[in-house]
């Protein structure tokens, strides 16, 4: 019990004496986590409409994210390394691959999902194409594509600890540090942190989500 | 009388379909019928009421409304100027009631005031109470859906309305009001519409105007009660059971057999009912109170004439 209190109030003290180091790991691992999944959305999102909508495309790319989820992050970023070399744009690279798939997923489901009825009776009504996606089938399609995020998120802040591994930085740096060096109070440092974020994105995402299924209940 | 609608010599064939699924077909329908187009799947009704807006292109002919091709204006234009109903009704579930209504306003770009005066005049027109205003799609029943639907479909002031079996999934208490409040909704507006059905009694009531489909073919065009009395063909004659007797007085209007009131018809104590009713119903009225007659009256309570057995008749006196 002593041993316990004792490596978290290391962990602490190592956080305000090395305070610069640790925003640093913070900064590396919010905005590598954050573009991943920028990235993720602005090539996922348009492709999964795409394949929702022309059936001929939604067998080879469903497919194909579909085996790259089979794959484990960590076998994402060790193949990335003989290919990228190490840093910061490898890392984002193994990143953005890993945010894809469950992105691109759940958007086809949530545009395939949409009774054609509903499609039928808006250009029915005279609405055009473009207006039919921004007011009908975007905000349908939602519910799911947020979820999609929100697993992606979730996976991708978990996963940039790996990065550390390929140099990338973040909380992973403490985390292989602290392995190495045998110090648990270390090892909290990476650890607690990326936890903590990976509860916030989930709560935030799942705040949006109840927001924008408001009419479902 | 002017022509809302006009088909000349249009034919559709669906692309590795064997045969066309409308077949060199033309027609006009007059500015403010009521015209059923009754046919089994498959006949081509329902191809036959897509084209008019444009969801299914022909292949073949034109048509046009109130005289204008419909290819010369953008199908968003046109689609805006046509109400249309279908079947799975199609409301937005994420828009409220209102908003749904609200759908081609909203897109003509009305201002707010009159907008929100358009959807609390439809609401009343279509029997919806005013709370329901911001309820959403999911909360209402399967019949009150498709009065949002009608109500929708209305909201920019169309001289034309396209319904796909817009009553189809409804159960049959709920299906006959709906009915019987759209019929007078038409008859009040003098809305042309074009209303596709599989039901030979919906068709039968409801149009003033029949159209019988079979194999992308029109079978006959005429009153449901010339239909009846007179099938063109063996098919028609089958499809509406033109020989079952009881049938035909199930299907056929008090107000379309009936005789003029005399002036030695005796009114007092005598059965009376509405001219929207069947025949079927007044042989019933007057075999109940064993009267010589029934009397004819409208829905305000004014006679308009009387039936006899001799009416009930249907060999003799066309």
């Amino acid at each position: 019990m002593e041993l316990r209190v004792n490596v978290f109030r290391e962990a602490y003290e190592y956080v305000i004496t090395n305070s610069d180091r640790f925003l640093e790991a913070a900064k590396v691992h919010l905005s590598i986590s954050v573009y991943a999944l920028l990235i993720a959305i602005v090539i996922c999102v348009p492709l999964g409409i795409l394949c929702a909508k022309k059936q001929w495309l939604t067998d080879p790319i469903m497919g194909l994210f579909n085996s790259l989820r089979v794959i484990p992050s960590l076998a994402v970023l060790v193949i990335i390394l003989p290919i990228m070399g190490t840093g910061f744009a490898p890392a984002l690279v193994a990143l953005t691959i890993l945010a894809c798939p469950p992105i691109l997923i759940n958007t086809y489901m949530g545009f395939r999902g949409i009774e054609p009825a509903i499609i039928e009776a808006a250009s029915g009504l005279g609405m055009g194409e473009r207006m039919i996606m921004r007011k009908i089938e975007l905000p349908l399609a939602a519910p799911l594509l947020l979820s999609g995020i929100k697993t992606s998120a979730v996976e991708v802040i978990a996963s940039a600890t790996l990065a550390a591994f390929i140099g990338g930085g973040g909380f992973g740096t403490f985390i292989i540090n602290g392995l190495g060096m045998y110090k648990f109070s270390l090892l909290l440092v990476g650890a607690l942190p990326v936890a903590l974020l990976a509860i916030l994105s989930e709560i935030g995402f799942s705040g949006i989500e109840r927001l924008v299924t408001k009419y479902q209940r | 009388m002017k022509e809302a609608i006009v088909f000349e010599q249009v034919s559709k064939t669906f692309p590795k379909a064997p045969k066309p699924s409308v077949n060199e077909t033309s027609l006009s329908i007059p500015q403010g019928s009521f015209v059923t187009i009754l046919g089994a799947s498959g006949s081509g009704k329902t191809t036959l009421l897509k084209m008019v807006n444009r969801i299914i292109e022909p292949t073949a002919g034109t048509i046009s409304v109130f005289g204008k091709d419909i290819r010369s204006l953008p199908v968003t234009e046109l689609r805006r100027s046509i109400g249309y109903v279908i079947q799975q009704v199609g409301l937005f579930p994420h828009l409220t009631i209102e908003q749904n209504i609200a759908t081609v306003p909203d897109i003509l770009g009305w201002e707010r005031q009159k907008t929100a005066e358009r959807i609390d005049y439809l609401m009343k027109l279509v029997h919806l109470p005013e709370n329901y205003k911001k309820l959403y799609p999911r909360q209402l029943s399967g019949g009150q859906q498709q009065r949002v639907g009608i109500a929708r479909a209305m909201a920019g002031d169309p001289a034309i309305l396209l319904m796909d079996e817009p009553f189809g999934a409804i159960d049959a208490i709920t299906r006959k009001k709906l009915q019987d409040d759209f019929k007078q909704i038409q008859q009040e507006l003098g809305k042309t519409v074009l209303f596709v059905t599989h039901d030979v009694e919906e068709a039968m009531k409801l149009g003033d105007q029949m159209i019988v489909m079979n194999e992308g073919s029109i079978q006959q065009y005429d009153t449901p009660l010339a239909i009846m009395s007179n099938p063109s063909n063996s098919f028609v004659s089958s499809l509406i059971q033109a020989d079952d007797l009881f049938q035909q007085l199930h299907l056929i209007r008090a107000e379309d057999r009936m005789i003029a009131l005399t002036n030695e018809t005796v009114t007092d104590g005598v059965p009376t009912i509405q001219g929207s009713e069947s025949l079927k119903t007044a042989l019933q009225s007057l075999l109940q109170h064993n009267a010589p007659y029934v009397v004819v009256e409208n829905d305000k309570g004014e006679r308009l004439g009387q039936i006899t057995l001799e009416q009930l008749n249907l060999q003799n006196g066309r």
